[in-house]
């Protein structure tokens, strides 16, 4: 049981918050009140000066030089893919590939998987998709004459299963979803969606952008063929993300980028690809971004995931609570908090998505506004834009409460 | 930052009681345009008579910036020679990047956008309407002018 005593909560989070810098300054006159993580969550200290010391010290190549520092950067990237695959449960660490960030690697799966799809086959998606695991699937389409189906959602913001056996059929070589959605916050039944799939040979590849850092995330458990996430919306850096595959899953895929680092052998005429998951990683590689978020993962781990998941719980319910007080509010996605991870979107009928962000700004309130990267799914819910208030574990009560006191001044300014 | 610099009483009383929205009778020079970013959406028609907007209706769904720049641009524009609209819709880009109002025009309410310029990201909104009578206006103009050369080369 959650005590939701809004004390008790900010009290717990406290020690949280003191390791996150970025929350000590002011917008303008207002303390920042950050509600934004959905898109990128706060670094902690141990984790900006994780990155500072490598640059300090190690700063060269991983895999190239001879010399010591060359040896330790590698060391250092390395012993990150090796702390992702126990952290997250990968079949092994050359199971996990760094990419830029979750499009690439969600790309890296689409347009590597190309050369395996004949024109009718069929990739099944759901309503509630990010673009980036929408466009790299429209994109092939157009090329080789795909089809994609959707797995619907419900006015709750739920997928709607009944359905499934008849749109997994053996066409189906693909299914890929959000474990979480970005908008909705609804956390999907993966395994699920997943044995349908596996009864007709389909490949399953997960979203996991707003679920890695929020509820609970096994990759073996889950029984996927691919996961997609990235560091920075789990408190580690930008320009990093991941790729979990399994082994046979990930030999399927041809690279995407060529270059240094991800061959074997090469000659004037041709060149021989080197083992996964350097295939997938050509050129130099974000070293310092793969060290940093080693400290991430520890001060998720340190936490770990079930005080993670229940800071989500009782500020999405404290959220959701809050946000119900005020008339005219529209809340996107379930409402049941159990349901959804610590994000809540909504429509303010009074005020304009972009109006309430700019005043809340004024507030030193970061919300995000607009379509959050899904168009469609904003079309499919009949609006065309909405907020988007998202938690991390350094969010406390009074963030909401702020929030609300927005909110409120923002239809002052507009009440007609 | 300090929103009233942004939401001024000029730009809320348009935003709230838009002017110009009024369907026309008839129309020769329309076009619509989109935010995709924040999903707003304008529409533009004009009636051109003797180079001048004899009427214009500016239409669409979007934030307070957005729809008072509508409204304001529709009760600027009514009565304008085409020169005259074009140097307008270039001084309110002006307007919009610079924040200072060109001396040399007389600008109405559409004045009150220059703290516009101080909100970056929202600049877009304000230029939506605007963007959207200059692709109008060049689309009429591109017409016009394949008429005209069409009526030359059919002249023995």
């Amino acid at each position: 049981m959650i005590d939701l005593s809004p004390d008790r909560l900010a009290s717990e989070t406290a020690p949280h918050r003191r390791h996150f810098p970025a929350l000590t300054q002011k917008v303008g006159d207002r303390p920042l009140v950050y509600l934004d993580t959905a898109a990128t969550a706060l670094r902690p200290e141990e984790v900006i000066e994780a990155g500072c010391r490598f640059c300090r010290r190690h700063d060269a190549n991983p895999h190239r030089g001879l010399y010591t520092l060359s040896t330790e950067a590698t060391e250092a990237y390395e012993s990150t893919r090796r702390q992702i695959a126990t952290w997250i449960n990968a079949p092994s660490p050359a199971s996990v590939v760094f990419t830029r960030n979750a499009t690439y690697a969600l790309n890296l799966v689409a347009r590597g998987l190309e050369h395996q799809f004949s024109p009718g086959d069929e990739i099944l998606l759901t309503e509630m998709e990010h673009h980036a695991n929408l466009v790299p699937w429209i994109t092939l389409t157009k090329r080789i004459g795909l089809r994609l189906r959707y797995i619907p959602i419900d006015e709750s913001g739920r997928l709607v299963l009944t359905d499934l056996p008849s749109l997994i059929t053996p066409k189906t070589k693909v299914v890929s979803f959000a474990m979480v959605s970005n908008v909705l916050g609804t956390i999907n039944p993966v395994s699920a969606i997943c044995s349908q799939a596996q009864k007709v040979g389909a490949l399953t590849v997960v979203d996991a952008a707003q679920a890695v850092g929020h509820i609970p995330f096994d990759f073996e458990a889950l029984g996927v063929d691919f996961a997609a996430f990235s560091a920075h919306k789990c408190y580690g850096p930008t320009g990093l993300g991941v790729l979990v595959g399994k082994a046979d899953a990930l030999e399927r895929l041809e690279p995407l980028e060529t270059g240094g680092d991800m061959i074997e052998y090469v000659d004037y005429e041709s060149a021989t690809w080197a083992p996964v998951p350097e295939r997938f990683e050509a050129g130099t590689p974000n070293a310092a971004a793969a060290v940093s978020f080693s400290e991430a993962i520890a001060f998720m781990r340190s936490l770990g995931p079930k005080t993670l998941r229940a800071h989500d719980v009782a500020l999405t319910t404290y959220a959701l609570e809050a946000l119900s007080t005020l008339p005219d509010i529209r809340i996107l996605g379930p409402m049941a908090p159990e349901s959804r991870t610590g994000l809540v979107s909504f429509v303010d009928a009074r005020v304009h998505p972009h109006d309430l962000a700019t005043i809340l700004d004024g507030e030193g309130v970061a919300i995000r506004a607009g379509h959050h990267c899904a168009q469609p799914l904003h079309r499919r819910l009949g609006i065309a834009a909405s907020c988007r208030a998202s938690f991390g574990i350094y969010t406390e009560p009074k963030d909401i409460d702020a929030l609300i006191h927005g909110i409120e001044a923002a239809r002052k300014v507009f009440a007609t | 930052m300090n929103f009233n610099e942004l939401y001024r009483d000029v730009i809320l009383d348009h935003h709230k009681h838009p002017r110009g929205n009024a369907p026309l009778a008839s129309s020769n020079a329309d076009s619509s345009g989109l935010n995709p970013t924040c999903g707003d959406d304008v529409t533009v028609r004009f009636l051109i008579e003797d180079e001048s907007v004899r009427d214009v209706q500016v239409t669409g769904h979007g934030c307070a910036i957005s729809t008072a720049a509508s409204s304001m641009f529709a009760e600027k524009a009514k009565g304008l020679r085409i020169d005259e609209l074009k140097i307008l819709t270039e001084r309110v880009r002006t307007l919009l990047k610079t924040g200072e109002v060109p001396p040399d025009l007389e600008f109405g309410d559409l004045e009150a956008l220059a703290g516009v310029s101080r909100f970056p990201i929202r600049v877009k909104c304000a230029m939506l309407p605007i963007a959207t009578a200059e692709q109008a206006i060049e689309g009429f103009e591109q017409r016009r002018a394949k008429a005209v050369t069409v009526t030359t080369e059919e002249s023995p």
